[in-house]
């Protein structure tokens, strides 16, 4: 059997807690529209920045992968549609009209390639995401003043079943 | 406090489980096993003892961040 030290004992347990923290967290908070659609945002901001940045080297992968996205959010569009920005598809800039990636072309291709295109969606997606993270944030606080308030109310309750599940050594 | 109340309190004041999800297990507490009742709720007890221990810490990350996105908003 393997021997570990205490100190991977304890470094073994914090990790799970966080993991279980993380999981609990997504899991309370995906309960709620607003936070679900801040969530969505906050992982298209990521992986739109991500593009962004790949699309700065000239001739790069990022290349590859802009045109994609352009070309995505072209076939995925129904005519006469809004496409809906609570949901994460591959579409990722709901909120940008489809001309505007193709038009942002056009400084990339006078420059060769050193124009970073994709940014501008990116920044006008942005535009319209920042608000819906905030909003987000603003009631994952509020959900967890609220946890917080009927902890202090039922402190002494919810400390005898925690203790009766894990009681301290 | 034995088991099952105990249980009970912790699925009462979990903020994991949605109120259908609470309803059912409610219902299903008598018939679980002692080892059903021990794994729900040395998980629940687990699950609610760190968020007691973040409250302050996550807060102040909401905060963080809420102030980091509207300084770019700015």
């Amino acid at each position: 059997m393997e021997n570990k030290s205490p100190e991977i004992i304890k470094s073994e347990k914090s990790n799970t807690g966080k993991v279980i923290e993380f999981s609990r967290k997504m899991s309370v908070l995906s309960q709620d529209p607003k936070v679900k659609e801040a969530g969505t945002a906050f992982i298209r901001t990521i992986l739109n920045l991500g593009v962004s940045g790949a699309d700065f080297i000239p001739g790069g992968p990022g290349e590859i992968l802009d045109v994609i996205a352009s070309i995505a959010k072209v076939v995925k569009r129904v005519p006469g549609e809004k496409p809906d920005p609570s949901k994460l598809s591959i579409d990722l800039t709901p909120d940008v009209p489809a001309w505007v990636p193709w038009l942002s072309q056009i400084p990339e291709v006078v420059t060769g390639g050193a124009f970073p295109s994709y940014l501008v969606p990116t920044l006008v997606q942005m535009w319209h995401d920042v608000p819906r993270i905030i909003e987000g944030c603003n009631q994952a606080k509020e959900i967890l003043k609220e946890e917080q308030g009927d902890y202090l109310a039922n402190k002494a309750n919810i400390d005898n079943a925690i203790e009766t599940f894990n009681p301290k050594k | 406090m034995n088991k099952k109340k105990a249980l009970k309190i912790l699925i009462e004041h979990s903020f994991l489980l949605s109120r259908e999800i609470k309803e059912k297990l409610f219902l299903k507490i008598e018939t679980m096993s002692e080892d059903q009742i021990n794994t729900l709720g040395k998980f629940l007890a687990q699950e609610k003892s760190k968020a007691i221990e973040s409250f302050d810490e996550t807060q102040k990350q909401y905060e963080e961040i809420i102030a980091e996105l509207t300084s770019f908003k700015k």
